[in-house]
């Protein structure tokens, strides 16, 4: 198993093409036991610094987190990738994105151990440092995510360009699963809040109202808030921002679609 | 008239470069002089000696006996700034705080250099973590005469630790050079991963050096309870008063 996960983090296109032409119980359990894993170890850490009943509580949503969103768009994006002609059946789609949450899983676990060093080093959730070390948190968090969150994309690609007939198949596959899961792994982010827990609200495993607005009214609002009125500009600084991050995966997409 | 020495059918070429990735070949033994030889001068030469999995026992305590000994030395010039407890105190918080480090950033390592396309295997990582923190060891003992000349002519814990730091910083990339020779070395092009873990291992370090304060200065206390971010008890650091009559004795140092 071990050998296998080392395999798949490196990312050889003929490799991870090898893992998606089996997509057999047994691989689909590794991913699933990785997920499960990775996520609830960093999700642990993650709610730790709060108290440790939040990380145990974190621990438990993070992974199911993956799980929700999975289920809810495993049926569209498997069917969206055959109406693109990507030729993957729905149980190599599903496998296809299982690998890519396993790449982020194992990245995200191998940083637990730094977290939770993070976490017991920051000043506690009572002491008057408290708002600042939340906000440090939040930054820390966001950015080893998105790192995660990058390299399991660009193996996915990695992934979709070795499997399908030609790179566009590839990539509107990708931007139609990507796009769907980030629309939905949002809302159930919402949906499962709080993660990070601030300092001022009570340690709970669900919000009051947990299926009470959006995640994306909620940004928004946050946004004219924090630019008192004028949340425009600060989207569109955001998403000049996302584009830098995704440069990686376009660049993948234009080196492959040029000629020999 | 101007005559050529040179003969028109040998053309006087430069030698082509022999790439040290690929024409290494193992240290003939394994010993203190050798592995320390090894990484200052002939790394690509120690980490085809890694590679035998035969020798990685030996290799790993040679290259820790470096390690403890350089970080130690170091350590002990640190104390020397304050002396009192801190000149044994100092040693060990530093050699405990580096190793701590490294452990708990060495599954990162395995993941974020198998995220580079390297098939390298597990010991091999821990040699060249390991192989890394002897080089930093081995750089920080060759700058202990400047800071112990320093530790002895300053006061002024904010200089001394500002110098401290830059010594740190120059070590440290050094010494974690041995592991992008080590990915050049398994014939992989791409550094991303590797270069993003450096930088997370070097906040690791730099958040152990506040969380087992005070290094430099002295306390009432062997350890500071409260808890801070490096960068937060940097800047505290730059704006508290010095004590005119015991400048040395402040309880917030680095």
């Amino acid at each position: 198993m071990l050998a296998q996960l080392k395999t798949l983090l490196r990312g050889s296109p003929d490799d991870l093409k090898g893992w998606i032409s089996d997509p057999s119980s047994r691989n689909l359990l590794i991913c699933a036991l990785t997920i499960a894993a990775g996520f609830s170890t960093y999700g642990f850490t993650m709610g730790l610094w709060r108290a440790p009943l939040m990380g145990l509580y974190v621990g438990i949503k993070m992974p199911f987190l993956i799980v929700l969103t999975l289920a809810c768009n495993g049926l569209i994006n498997g069917m969206l990738a055959l109406l693109i002609g990507s030729g993957l059946s729905f149980r190599q789609s599903i496998l296809a994105q299982l690998l890519s949450f396993s790449v982020a899983a194992l990245i995200l676990g191998s940083l637990a151990p730094i977290t939770l060093f993070m976490a017991l080093n920051a000043p506690s959730s009572d002491l008057p440092g408290a708002a600042s070390a939340h906000a440090s948190f939040l930054v820390a968090h966001t950015l080893l995510i998105a790192f995660a969150g990058i390299m399991a994309t660009l193996h996915l690609a990695r992934l979709l360009l070795a499997s399908t007939p030609n790179p566009k198949i590839a990539g509107l596959t990708l931007m139609s699963w990507l796009s769907g899961n980030a629309i939905v792994g949002a809302q159930f982010s919402y949906i499962l809040r709080p993660f990070f827990g601030q300092p001022s609200i009570a340690v709970e495993f669900f919000r009051e109202d947990p299926m009470n607005g959006t995640f994306f009214e909620s940004f928004w609002f946050s946004l004219q808030k924090i630019t008192a009125g004028q949340p425009l500009p600060a989207a569109i600084i955001g998403i000049a921002v996302l584009l830098i991050f995704l440069s990686p995966i376009f660049k993948l997409f234009s080196n492959k679609s040029k000629p020999s | 008239m101007n005559q050529s020495t040179e003969n028109p059918q040998q053309p006087n070429l430069p030698q082509p470069k022999l790439d040290p990735a690929i024409h290494s070949k193992e240290l003939a033994e394994i010993s203190l002089a050798t592995a320390f030889e090894g990484l200052l001068k002939r790394p690509y030469d120690l980490i085809k000696t890694m590679q035998n999995q035969t020798h990685t026992k030996k290799l790993v305590l040679t290259l820790s006996l470096i390690s403890a000994v350089g970080i130690l030395i170091f350590g002990i010039t640190l104390g020397s700034f304050s002396l009192q407890e801190q000149i044994w105190a100092a040693p060990l918080k530093s050699i405990f705080g580096l190793g701590f480090s490294a452990f708990i950033c060495l599954p990162s390592l395995y993941i974020f250099t198998a995220l580079t396309g390297t098939s390298l295997r597990l010991n091999e990582i821990i040699t060249g973590l390991t192989a890394t923190l002897a080089l930093i060891a081995a750089l920080l003992l060759g700058f202990t005469p400047v800071l112990w000349v320093f530790s002895q002519s300053s006061d002024s814990e904010v200089f001394f630790g500002t110098l401290t730091l830059i010594v740190w910083i120059i070590s440290f990339f050094f010494g974690t050079g041995i592991l992008t020779k080590m990915l050049d070395h398994s014939g992989t092009t791409k550094r991303g991963p590797l270069k993003i873990w450096v930088g997370i291992f070097l906040l690791v370090t730099l958040q152990m050096s506040t969380s087992l304060r005070p290094i430099i200065g002295t306390s009432d206390k062997l350890f500071t309870s409260e808890k801070r971010f490096f960068l937060t008890h940097w800047v505290m650091q730059l704006d508290s008063p010095r004590k005119p009559d015991s400048p040395r004795n402040d309880s917030q140092s680095r």
